[in-house]
């Protein structure tokens, strides 16, 4: 859904990192180059990174019936 | 047993400390360690009041959200009552309870991601650590609308109040090595994972290496057991009388700031647990000098 605000193994706060990383993936870096430069090394944090799918972007569309 | 006691700094990263530790017992450095995750208050956001929100998101979960969010607590911790007094506490005590504001609507063709930096603080001592942890993500028309509370607590409560995302010891791993008798494939299986290890045993011949970087020694334990077995060239073991500690904040205190509040936690415990002996003692009748 949206970005997890920790790493839900070791609670190390990663949500700051996330718009670093999307924006240089996407930019065609290696997501692996992408983790060692922010400094995430344990594998816990790391997949939590590399495999969300934000679909928050196509599910805010809808509207909550109150 | 009077072992001469030292402390090491290994490494001093804003958010990590890694010390040796010598000459202490492990009963009291693993319960340094335990009282790093669990007896350390830091500031959180406990209560939330949420009087507007149409975003996709539900209350409970930005609340959630919110609640995850690291915030300074360097100054808290002297400002706000301990949480043993707060817990029942009423949230408009402002000894207890930190205000944290957030308001946010987007117009008919306005989107937005809702920050932590958004959050408006009343207390400038607590605020977010970081600024760009995405909250919500808004479409057009959407509002947001709530009050926070956030309060000290303990890890033991409430995983939000953990002020360490690592605090571990191990002992120090010690390589002893001769060039001459070394195997050929104990030396390639150790390159496959160390091999900076390799480079030192090949340049100094003969000797011992204490490991003090910051490296995982499973694998070069593995190599040891399974493929140095037949020679004496190659010896891998553990100095139980000597420790490496690793504390990773979460941003809230400095690392060395939660190692003194886990040590006061500790004699605080310690003091406790003497004045109820003595209180024990009294009551039965037994003197004591």
């Amino acid at each position: 859904m949206i970005i997890p605000i920790r790493c839900m193994t070791c609670g190390t706060p990663l949500a700051q990192y996330w718009e670093e990383f999307q924006r240089r993936v996407k930019q065609g870096e290696d997501p692996e180059k992408v983790l060692d430069d922010i400094g995430l090394k344990r594998y816990c944090c790391r997949k939590t990174l590399l495999a969300h799918v934000p679909s928050i972007y196509e599910v805010r569309w809808f509207r909550r019936v109150l | 047993m009077t072992e001469k006691r030292k402390i090491r700094l290994l490494e001093k990263a804003p958010n990590k400390l890694r010390f040796l530790v010598e000459g202490f017992p492990l009963p009291l450095v693993n319960a340094i360690r335990r009282a790093c995750f669990t007896d350390v208050p830091i500031m959180a956001i406990d209560y939330v009041e949420v009087f507007e929100n149409n975003t996709v998101l539900y209350d409970e979960i930005i609340a959630h959200r919110l609640a995850l969010i690291p915030l300074t607590s360097e100054e808290a911790l002297k400002k706000y009552k301990r949480p043993e007094n707060c817990r029942e506490g009423d949230i408009g005590d402002t000894n207890c309870y930190a205000v944290l504001r957030l308001e946010v609507e987007t117009g008919p063709m306005e989107e937005r991601i809702v920050y932590s930096g958004d959050l408006e603080t009343f207390d400038p001592d607590v605020r977010p650590v970081y600024d760009n942890i995405p909250i919500v993500v808004m479409a057009p028309d959407q509002r947001l609308r709530l009050q926070a509370y956030a309060r000290l607590g303990y890890g033991k409560e409430h995983a939000k109040w953990m002020p360490v995302s690592v605090a571990a010891h191990k002992y120090v791993p010690i390589v002893e090595f001769d060039v001459n008798k070394i195997g050929e494939e104990c030396l390639s299986c150790i390159e496959m994972s160390y091999p900076w290890l390799v480079e030192k045993i090949k340049k100094s011949k003969q000797g011992r290496i204490e490991i003090l970087e910051d490296i995982n020694t499973s694998a070069l334990y593995w190599c040891a057991q399974r493929k140095c077995t037949n020679n004496e060239g190659f010896k891998l073991h553990y100095d139980d009388k000597r420790f490496i500690m690793t504390i990773e904040s979460t941003g809230s205190l400095s690392p060395k700031h939660i190692v003194l509040e886990a040590v006061n936690a500790i004699v605080k415990k310690a003091e406790n647990l003497l004045t109820q002996l003595d209180k024990i003692r009294k009551e039965s009748g037994e003197v004591r000098g």
